[in-house]
């Protein structure tokens, strides 16, 4: 097992990471810029070292100082956590080449889920379903209305370069499909100086259903399970859970062999996640496999009492995988929460600032993952989410109420932050059901944000 | 204020947990200082009293702008700092070398890449902060040197 590991990351999951190498007697080496000085991260840590100004560019993404540091420091691995480098092939090579172990799959399969027109047609060689679409790239106008007649409408025009839902159109009909055509590889030639253009099947209205897998570097891969996100803002996670409501006994089976099959197709080892979109008839695409830890990875640990990031770490120091798929067992139900430093009313604008009286939640079945402490500032450079608040419970209403619960535990002075509206999300009719997808965030914000208003009239006129 | 009062206050200040202290009164000024709260002690005492009273003829307004002069070289970048170029040369700089601006200080080794750190202004260096092969954080102090003041 390795002695000293150092950790490229901040926030809460470089203290996830810290607290975990604390627990395996691992020494921690945080690297971090001069605005986290003062977290609890590089307190936490065995060592700290300040490799760089607030810019991510000269810091958590500087390449040279980072391996620098470990060779110095004497680090035996790696942790990259999520985002910043976790998923730069070209870091993991650095590595490889520096004789340090990355906390991760190997640079080539990062490489090859991470080309996501290469990581599709490796999915339907292996006869995963993935999103039906052009076999190649799309010259034109012409050849897109051509190939868009034969996936049929609504369909999708996205840029290969894509990103950030920039590149990207929708078109429902034939009439549309020029214009849109045209838009879309103007914004992708403008954004990413790359007009190369396919087309896909638009899913309207698709649930985000992941797979979390597990796998050792003997080729022992197991899942552990879906996890719903299905609550998102323009793409980005707000609340996740498992299990599915959208899923039967028989579909999470199915699914769930279907994910072990794509990682196994890609050679896959440590933690990842495979994606899929699932529409209302059931039908599920594989859209692409996350090749790190993921921010709601602690849904899965809750269910199923496998700490993921220690299975990670194991898996890297060689050691193979202790549980085997018949082992697994999901009990109950967990959901997860982001609270992000941002304020709801004003457009859920970022709003970073000193917090003042802070009080975490806690009880039966709570989890809070932040780095958040009174007295502590969050400073602009970086990520809103200032923290997770998990739950577990017998059934998913039980979960429902004890994460309510929680949330009105949950006091955070001195900035704004989304509490309120993630409590308010947990009283919505669709959401109790279980009868939402991801456009529920566009369907029912002005309505939630109107409840918000409301109550704090409400307040006023007491 | 008479001169033991003045060292009773000294003594109580090197034990408290503050780092400085300004104080006024009538002919007197007194300035106190030290350098970090952990070691207890006073690392730099700076006292200046109105010559009536003490006899001592330095005025706080010149040891505030000696203490302006003091200019820290702050490493660049992570990695590991030489004295010079190989163990066997001789160091760049020494305590009291009188350096011109743009004079190589030091080095810092990161991934192999020599990067030449060098005096942003003429000067004498006071102090050598940074340890010879060791790893310097960002912006940790490396060089500490006096500017040369126009007389």
């Amino acid at each position: 097992m390795f002695k000293r590991i150092l950790i490229a990351n901040r926030g809460e999951i470089a203290l996830r990471i810290i607290r975990c190498c604390r627990e395996m007697g691992i020494e921690s080496v945080i690297v971090y810029s001069t605005a986290d000085a003062q977290t609890l991260a590089v307190q936490f840590a065995t060592h700290a070292v300040c490799i760089g100004p607030p810019k991510v560019a000269s810091s958590y993404l500087n390449q040279n100082a980072i391996i620098e540091t470990a060779v110095k420091m004497e680090c035996e691995a790696i942790h990259p956590g999520f985002g910043f480098l976790s998923e730069n092939a070209d870091f993991v090579k650095l590595c490889e080449k520096n004789n340090i172990t990355f906390i991760g799959p190997s640079s080539e399969i990062i490489r090859k889920m991470g080309d996501k027109q290469a990581a599709r047609e490796l999915m339907i060689r292996h006869k995963i379903p993935v999103v039906p679409g052009s076999k190649g790239l799309v010259a034109s106008a012409d050849e897109a209305f051509l190939e868009a007649k034969k996936i049929g409408y609504p369909v999708l025009i996205k840029a290969s370069a894509g990103g950030g839902g920039r590149g990207m159109r929708k078109a429902f009909d034939e009439s549309e499909v020029k214009e849109a055509f045209d838009i879309a590889r103007r914004e992708a030639m403008d954004a990413f100086g790359n007009g190369d253009m396919y087309i896909e099947k638009l899913i309207l209205k698709p649930h985000h259903i992941e797979f979390q897998i597990l796998g050792d570097r003997e080729g022992n891969l197991i899942h552990l399970g879906e996890r719903d996100c299905s609550i998102q803002r323009r793409n980005q996670k707000l609340m996740e859970e498992s299990p599915s409501k959208a899923l039967s006994e028989s579909l999470r089976r199915e699914m769930g062999e279907v994910a072990v099959k794509a990682a196994k197709a890609a050679d896959y080892y440590s933690a990842g996640t495979v994606e899929f979109v699932l529409d209302k008839s059931g039908n599920y695409y594989f859209i692409e496999m996350n090749t790190r830890i993921q921010v709601e990875h602690p849904v899965t640990e809750m269910l199923t009492n496998i700490d993921l990031i220690r299975e990670q770490i194991r898996i890297a120091a060689g050691q193979r995988l202790g549980i085997r798929q018949e082992d697994v067992v999901i009990r109950g139900h967990a959901i997860e929460c982001r609270i992000n430093a941002e304020n709801p009313v004003d457009h859920f604008k970022p709003c970073p600032g000193e917090i003042g009286f802070l009080h975490f939640p806690a009880g039966y079945g709570v989890r809070v993952d932040s780095d958040l402490y009174a007295g502590c500032t969050t400073t602009p450079y970086y990520d809103s989410m200032i923290g997770k608040v998990i739950v577990h419970a017998e059934t998913r209403l039980e979960a429902i109420r004890r994460m309510r619960r929680a949330l009105e535990e949950l006091i955070i002075e001195g900035i704004e932050t989304n509490t309120d509206f993630m409590h308010l999300i947990l009283y919505h009719p669709d959401y109790i059901k279980g009868n939402y997808d991801t456009s529920f965030w566009e369907e029912h914000v002005e309505e939630i944000l109107k409840w918000d208003r409301d109550c704090r009239k409400g307040m006023e006129n007491e | 204020m008479k001169l033991n009062e003045v060292y009773d206050l000294i003594k109580k200040f090197e034990t408290s947990n503050l780092c400085e202290m300004n104080l006024e009164f009538d002919s007197t000024k007194l300035h106190l200082k030290k350098d970090s709260i952990e070691s207890g002690h006073a690392v730099r005492t700076m006292m200046q009293m109105d010559s009536s009273a003490l006899g001592n003829d330095m005025s706080e307004k010149n040891m505030l702008e000696e203490e302006k002069d003091i200019i820290c070289i702050k490493a660049p970048l992570v990695g590991t700092f030489y004295r010079a170029t190989s163990p066997e040369e001789q160091p760049y700089i020494k305590v009291g070398q009188q350096v011109r601006k743009g004079d190589v200080v030091g080095i810092i080794d990161a991934m192999k890449l020599m990067n030449e750190v060098s005096a942003p202004r003429d000067g004498i260096i006071i102090e050598i902060s940074a340890e010879d092969d060791s790893l310097v954080q960002y912006d940790q102090v490396l060089v500490k040197m006096k500017e040369f003041c126009d007389v």
